[in-house]
């Protein structure tokens, strides 16, 4: 195992421990991508109405990508939903792939740099799925970059991508269990604040210590995704938890 | 057969082994019992794993990782607070830096079949051995774990018996329920003894490296 590798990847993994928003977690990507010799990254989530993307295409591309709801043509998605382990795609030995549209919407992306790459598939649960690509415009990936060493290294990369942006970036409850929906005790302890109730009147009203009522807020607060229990109110609310 | 004890600042180093481990997650936790979990290619992570955990991975004689456990401090996000308040009962999730929190529990026993003198699998109490001693190590009193009655049962005929935060609660498919494990002098030897062993079976992966 090549020492530079280690450092790479021992670099990527400090520094996306304290990645916090989309902008950092994109920073982080792309160093990793220059290091490994790539030039762009896209991490493209499929899971509820909204994609969700963290990448450093040029925006003129990516904005024009969802406009024509290209991830639904896009053949590296496609096949991303249905292959397991890393493949690539794109580059000048490879035959043409698809139909016209998807031929058309290669040479597209071709015009905004984006030729070929390497891309992991992610099963996310629940039929839903990500995908962490690494992408060149250099018009063929070279196979040495494929090597069994290195397939681990990028599917790692890749997974950790995910995990770390789903842990930070996302409604904590999204990608859980039963269990971390609102227990009864939260959505009371809510429905009170939202009455305008302070934590010590919420404690003579339900019968619980403060500390009691704080912790349920808390974690209310944390499984809503909000930053604090007035936004969590909100939140609530807006999804209908406390009617 | 030994552990190796995996801290965050050395997984590039250590990034085969690391890659072994989560293959192993994943051929147990996704396509043996199938759980909801994110899952790329051989691996598999969640988001516990971006949390800096430690990693306790069982090697077999032949140098395979053949057991995991994951540790994490109770003083950041846990599963139990997390994930399952459901089976806290109503009572507060621990929150202290005596306490770990240890999850994703697996021995892959068809890799093993050594069985201990009593119907154990010995591999399974070599992993126990090793995160009371990463638990000492760490200076933590207790272990504090989501786990589930079958699991509970294992515990109990290892003589390492849990002791329950609240009674078990329907989770999925299972039955699960959390408690504390016993990380003292007294529990970490009579582990030895059922394990058949004399002394620590957690090594650290950069002494290995050193040597070889």
């Amino acid at each position: 195992m090549s020492p530079v590798v280690e450092c790479i990847l021992q670099e990527f993994i400090d520094s996306i421990q304290t990645a916090s928003s989309a902008a950092e977690f994109e920073r982080v990507a792309t160093r990793l991508t220059q290091e490994l010799g790539f030039q762009r990254f896209a991490y493209l989530r499929l899971t509820g109405d909204t994609p969700m993307l963290i990448s450093s295409y040029p925006k003129s591309w990516t904005s024009r990508y969802f406009q024509l709801g290209y991830q639904q043509l896009d053949p590296v998605v496609r096949r991303a939903r249905v292959e397991r382990a890393m493949f690539s795609w794109g580059g000048e030995g490879s035959a043409p792939v698809g139909n016209r549209e998807q031929r058309r919407f290669f040479d597209e992306a071709a015009t905004f740099g984006i030729r070929s790459g390497v891309t992991v598939p992610i099963r996310v649960g629940f039929g839903r799925m990500a995908a962490f690509t690494l992408a060149t415009d250099d018009g063929d990936v070279r196979p040495e970059r494929l090597v069994a060493d290195w397939k681990d290294l990028v599917h790692i990369v890749g997974l950790y991508f995910h995990s770390h942006v789903a842990a930070r970036l996302d409604v904590p409850s999204a990608d859980q269990l039963a269990g971390s929906e609102l227990t009864q005790r939260e959505r009371q302890c809510l429905a009170w604040t939202a009455q305008g109730k302070t934590v010590a009147d919420i404690a003579v009203l339900v019968q619980i210590a403060p500390r009691t009522v704080v912790f349920h807020l808390e974690n209310a607060r944390r499984k809503l995704g909000a930053a604090s229990i007035a936004q969590c109110v909100a939140e609530a609310l807006r999804r209908g938890l406390l009617s | 057969m030994h552990a190796l004890g995996l801290h965050a600042p050395q997984f590039g180093r250590h990034r085969e082994l690391l890659a072994a481990m989560y293959r192993l997650r994943r051929r147990v936790f996704k396509d043996r019992l199938d759980w909801s979990v994110s899952v790329s290619g051989e691996f598999e992570l969640d988001v516990y794993d971006t949390l800096g955990p430690t990693y306790l991975i069982l090697m077999s004689d032949g140098g395979e990782p053949v057991g995991s456990v994951r540790l994490l401090p109770t003083i950041g996000p846990t599963m139990l607070a997390d994930t399952f308040p459901v089976l806290l009962g109503g009572t507060l999730a621990p929150h202290d830096e005596r306490i770990l929190e240890s999850s994703r529990f697996c021995v892959d026993t068809r890799l093993i079949a050594e069985q201990a003198p009593n119907s154990l699998n010995r591999a399974t109490l070599i992993l126990f051995s090793a995160m009371i001693e990463a638990a000492r190590g760490a200076s933590a009193e207790s272990i504090v774990t989501v786990t589930d009655t079958r699991m509970e049962r294992i515990l109990r005929r290892a003589g390492w018996p849990l002791r329950r935060i609240a009674a078990p609660q329907q989770v999925g498919s299972t039955m699960a329920v959390a408690g504390f494990l016993d990380t003292s002098e007294q529990a970490l030897h009579r582990m030895y003894e059922r394990a058949d062993i004399s002394g620590p079976v957690l090594l650290s992966p950069d002494l290995l490296n050193a040597a070889a």
